[in-house]
């Protein structure tokens, strides 16, 4: 705290671009944000990523000065900006709805945030035309927002945004008012200018598949909290806690006990079936572990290979072909197995009722905490 | 037989819509069109003793109107109370109308009923209310001579301030009503957007909230103006004929002076004032806002 007050020592330590700290608000009697950390670097695409209610729309509210804390401090470029009022905070924003004001046309939108920041027509003129160039919608200056779809508002949003240079760009869920494809595409678009700007983005959503396309950084939250903050390769791979490897993505979980430890490798059994497994974390002999394995780390094979760590026999209950990959519902003594294998070859595939085996390395299992 | 079937559902499918239009068509022209044009002829005729008026053209009541500055003064009174009623019932009714959108629940019921209520209660009631405080002999008057301030009737309270601030306080309800759905039509998302871009709140309603409620601006200022610069009552029973208004000259020369000419004349008039300014107004803000070419989206 005292580094924080004293401006001689406040350049010599390195600064987080924005950092929140124990960020807590409450409306009426229910707490949205309890104990909110978050160090975000200068230039990093970080995502808040949770289900409905979790907080996270609460937290970007907080950092555009749109609500005050209640308690905890925010710092943008190292300065405490708990009162310091949304408009000088310079900060660009794409809402879910895109908010853009219906009685000016495209310029006048994207010229907004410019006229307020009083800069000359010249400048104005030339800011906007690179805006609109950038986000690739260059001729249509003139259109009102009724006249335009909503890929193309979406567009005018983010070029209205970014027109201020802001120190950060917050996204509210920008994508979730548009259809399947055109949020496919608008993904790449928003990776696209975020590597060519390299403008500090936070990205709220409750979509796994957007978090995990676009960011640098994932922080899932969940109940007023951030439960892990990583890379999206890290959460997927070592989710840690049963809620984040469920909500990244599927995955098919085995509640079991250690029965045998032998180095790195043990042997879980779960049910009557005897499963090898080697995770990142050590195990301790005789207690109760949640495992997790992904559907695309299992392979289903007509004959059992003599090198597989695990091969377990199974009769297929459901198959869905979707050209690329097949999803096999698996039946393993009872219990549900997903499994999910790419085409690679064209060899035949197997049936619907037939006996496979489901085989998978002992690598393959990351071990969950149970909440 | 079919043929025939056809082509009689052909005529029913066109003239259907004429049919449901009709009841609102024949009453517009019984009980608007045609006295109108009764009463425009009417202002062209003679006044007469004897038979009331005479049918004959003349433009003599329109020369009795504008030769006599009595009259040109009662136009610019009336202007005056239409302009000043509709200016502060605007000021006021806005920020109550902005205040009611920006809360919920309980708060907002009982505010919205407290603006409402006056619109349940008849013109009449509401007026005495005022009636009581301010006229000679009134709440005022007796408290001011209580404390010993001052003897006798307050004259001073019969006059156009009294009277604007009456019409106000009526108008205000309407008002408050239209710019409520006007101003509810302007998202806090949008307002967010404008400040996050670095907008002071001046500029917030400047640039974004004004112009997106203009048309309820203007809605709610014409009801208001057409409904005050022809008010009667409300004149008649506040200042009495200490101020000349065209609606109680009007009346004054309908059922007291009978000469139903001249006041056919002074009815025209306050018509064509009133249509003039309010078409003048629409026209102006809509360019000014260049309304017809975006959408509220």
């Amino acid at each position: 705290m005292i580094i924080a007050d004293s401006p001689s020592l406040q350049v010599e330590v390195k600064e987080a671009f924005l950092r929140l700290e124990n960020v807590g608000k409450v409306f009426g009697k229910l707490q949205v944000l309890e104990n909110f950390n978050l160090s975000v670097e200068e230039g990093e695409f970080v995502t808040l990523l949770g289900p409905s209610g979790c907080g996270k729309t609460t937290a970007l509210n907080l950092i555009a000065g749109l609500l005050s804390p209640d308690s905890g401090k925010i710092y943008l470029r190292g300065r405490l900006v708990n009162d310091v009022i949304t408009r000088k905070r310079r900060l660009g924003m794409v809402f879910q709805t895109w908010a853009l004001f219906p009685h000016m046309n495209v310029y006048e939108n994207v010229a907004f945030g410019l006229r307020m920041q009083k800069k000359s027509k010249e400048e104005i003129d030339k800011k906007v035309k690179a805006m609109l160039e950038l986000v690739r919608l260059p001729s249509v200056y003139e259109k009102y927002p009724s006249q335009l779809s909503g890929g193309m508002r979406q567009r005018v949003a983010l070029a209205r945004g970014l027109a201020v240079e802001p120190n950060i760009l917050l996204l509210d869920e920008p994508l979730s008012n548009l259809d399947a494809a055109l949020r496919k595409e608008m993904q790449v678009e928003l990776k696209r200018i975020h590597e060519q700007l390299r403008v500090t983005t936070i990205f709220v959503t409750h979509s796994q598949e957007e978090a995990l396309v676009m960011s640098d950084r994932i922080a899932v939250m969940r109940n007023a909290k951030i439960l892990r903050i990583g890379s999206p390769s890290t959460l997927y791979r070592d989710p840690r806690s049963k809620f984040i490897c469920t909500f990244l993505g599927e995955a098919n979980l085995f509640d079991g006990k250690v029965i045998d430890v032998h180095g790195s490798k043990a042997s879980v059994k779960f049910r009557e079936i005897v499963l090898k497994a080697q995770p990142m974390t050590p195990f301790v002999e005789n207690c109760q572990i949640l495992l997790a394995l992904r559907p695309e780390m299992i392979s289903v094979r007509k004959e059992p290979s003599p090198s597989a760590d695990n091969s377990l026999r199974a009769r297929i209950k459901e198959m869905i072909f979707t050209g690329n990959s097949i999803t096999y519902y698996l039946d393993v003594a009872g219990k549900e197995l997903v499994a999910l294998e790419y085409q690679k070859t064209l060899e035949a595939i197997p049936k619907k009722g037939s006996e496979v085996f489901a085989e998978f390395e002992a690598t393959a299992f990351s071990v969950l905490e149970e909440e | 037989m079919n043929e025939k079937r056809r082509r009689l559902q052909m005529l029913t499918s066109q003239t259907q819509w004429l049919i449901l239009i009709s009841p609102g068509i024949l009453l517009l022209v019984f009980f608007f069109v045609l006295p109108m044009v009764k009463l425009l002829q009417m202002s062209f005729m003679e006044y007469d003793r004897l038979t009331l008026y005479k049918v004959v053209f003349t433009w003599e009541n329109y020369g009795k109107f504008f030769g006599d500055p009595y009259f040109i003064e009662m136009i610019f009174n009336s202007l005056k109370v239409g302009f000043y009623t509709t200016f502060f019932s605007l000021l006021i009714g806005y920020h109550v109308a902005y205040y009611l959108t920006r809360i919920r629940g309980i708060e907002r019921t009982i505010l919205t009923a407290a603006f409402l209520l006056p619109i349940f209660v008849t013109i009449l009631v509401t007026t005495l209310g005022w009636y009581i405080i301010f006229l000679p002999f009134g709440i005022i008057q007796n408290l001011l001579q209580f404390l010993g301030l001052h003897e006798g009737p307050l004259r001073w309270i019969q006059n156009i301030s009294v009277l604007v601030a009456v019409l106000t306080h009526l108008h205000i309800p309407y008002v408050v009503l239209i710019l409520v759905a006007s101003i509810q039509d302007v998202s806090q998302e949008k307002l967010d957007a404008a400040k996050i871009l670095g907008a002071s709140t001046f500029h917030v309603f400047q640039k974004v909230v004004i112009p997106l409620t203009v048309p309820g601006i203007v809605s709610a200022g014409i009801l208001t103006f057409t409904d005050s610069i022809s008010s009667y009552l409300v004149p008649a029973l506040i200042t009495g004929h200490k101020i000349s208004l065209m609606p109680l000259s009007i009346f004054s020369y309908t059922s007291e002076l009978m000469n139903w000419p001249f006041a056919s004349a002074i009815a025209i008039l306050l018509l064509v004032i009133t249509f003039v300014i309010t078409y003048g107004v629409i026209v102006l803000t809509n360019r000014m806002i260049g309304r017809g070419k975006w959408e509220m989206v």
